[in-house]
């Protein structure tokens, strides 16, 4: 019977507020500063009654009001990049790479770079075009830059671990460089920091998770990884 | 610095206060758009998510930010609420430009939608003259309340959201709310028995 009677009131309700309508609406600023707790009681009052009386109003309220709202979900690097690219900021090259970790292998997902199988260097699509997307201890990425070629190397360290190793060479003449910086990030925050002088950077156990790692000499970033590797 | 000298960096160009806005809105913005989703019971794609989200920042840079130039902090409301509330907004209407026309949603005159009547297949079918009496009467009764509780009902009943969700914006415990619930439930009964429905 009570919920008999509670779906009844709503659909009283909903025929009420039906014939008392009020096509006004209140801007962002009035709803935002209402949710925040900030109108003078009159006006909050007021806000109140309008949105007894206004089904878009209460909607977008309903909609806000969220004790907790998990933000489970991350916009793509390429998603940001693209938002990025309209807000005129220079977007740095990227290499991105999507690993799953499955039954103590990898499986590659997605990569804009080469996989180096044996002597290799094959493009992610045409591996995948071949059915081949398991790697056991590691897997090898290659990117060329507009002057550095960078090498990833991912190594499965447990199920809940990773390597993370790179070297960055001249394009041209192939040389390592050593002068180089590799920042290791993850949600904007600094992890880790190295230069690269003994040719290559390895940050250890990593865990699994979303990564940027950003190479820069001393004037300018060169270029940006995107690592995201999963269970 | 504050919300409003940053919205104004924003919108000179300044490349720094962008890569910040970025960093600390994309998220909040992106998962705003996935709960607008959920809760309109829309399943759709990452690319249409996606598309949601490119929208939204071209919709608040065009005309020379003139969305973002609207932000005034009146009131003292923070930048971050009032994203949120934009990011809403926007996504209902984009929502609305791609949703069929004709929709199970789309309300009687009485203001009882199709949904509602297969939601409350539990009420007595087939006598819909005593139905429409019952909601006749429930509705003076309902005229009866007052605003606070019209409020709550409005939010919770109408809206459907949860009653630990309205805690902070009704600033009281959560024992307090389902108190203040309850008791609007039994004006609601005893008005209705005062006209002769329910034993």
């Amino acid at each position: 019977m009570e919920e008999n009677l509670e779906g009844l009131i709503r659909l009283a309700y909903r025929g009420w507020k039906r014939r008392h309508p009020d096509n006004s609406h209140l801007d962002e600023e009035d709803l935002a500063a209402f949710i925040e707790g900030k109108l003078s009681i009159e006006r909050a009052d007021e806000v109140r009654q309008h949105i007894i009386h206004c089904q878009e109003c209460s909607e977008v309220l309903g909609l806000s009001l969220v004790a907790e709202l998990a933000m489970e979900n991350e916009p793509s690097f390429a998603l940001v990049d693209s938002v990025k690219d309209k807000l005129g900021i220079k977007v740095l090259p990227a290499l991105e790479i999507f690993l799953k970790l499955k039954d103590k292998a990898f499986e590659l997902v997605k990569a804009s770079g080469d996989i180096l199988m044996g002597q290799e260097l094959i493009p992610a699509g045409v591996l995948r075009s071949r059915n081949i997307g398991g790697f056991r201890d590691e897997v090898v990425i290659l990117k060329d830059f507009e002057n550095i070629r960078v090498r990833v190397r991912v190594e499965n360290k447990t199920n809940e671990y990773f390597n993370i190793n790179i070297e960055v060479k001249d394009k041209q003449s192939k040389t390592v460089i050593r002068d180089l910086r590799v920042t290791l990030f993850k949600e904007g925050v600094e992890l880790e920091s190295y230069l690269n002088d003994a040719g290559s950077v390895t940050f250890e156990h990593v865990i699994l998770g979303k990564y940027r790692i950003d190479i820069s000499d001393l004037d300018k970033n060169l270029a940006a990884v995107f690592i995201e590797v999963r269970a | 610095m504050d919300d409003l000298d940053f919205v104004h960096k924003f919108v000179q160009g300044d490349i720094p206060a962008r890569e910040e806005f970025l960093k600390r809105y994309s998220r909040l913005i992106y998962n705003y758009i996935h709960h607008v989703l959920r809760v309109k019971g829309l399943n759709l794609y990452t690319e249409n998510v996606d598309d949601i989200f490119q929208s939204f920042f071209a919709f608040i840079i065009e005309d020379s930010c003139k969305r973002l130039r609207s932000f005034k902090a009146k009131n003292g409301c923070t930048l971050a609420t009032w994203i949120r509330q934009l990011t809403i907004n926007f996504t209902r209407d984009y929502l609305r430009k791609i949703k069929p026309k004709i929709s199970i949603d789309s309300e009687t005159e009485d203001g009882a939608s199709l949904k509602d009547m297969l939601v409350d297949s539990s009420l007595p079918v087939g006598d819909i003259l005593s139905m429409q009496e019952r909601l006749k009467v429930l509705d003076y009764c309902i005229e009866l309340l007052s605003n606070e509780d019209k409020f709550l009902l409005e939010l919770n009943i109408n809206q459907g959201v949860g009653l630990e969700d309205l805690r902070s914006l009704l600033n009281i415990s959560r024992g307090a709310i389902d108190m203040r619930k309850a008791r609007i439930i039994d004006r609601l009964r005893d008005c209705f028995k005062d006209k002769g429905f329910l034993s």
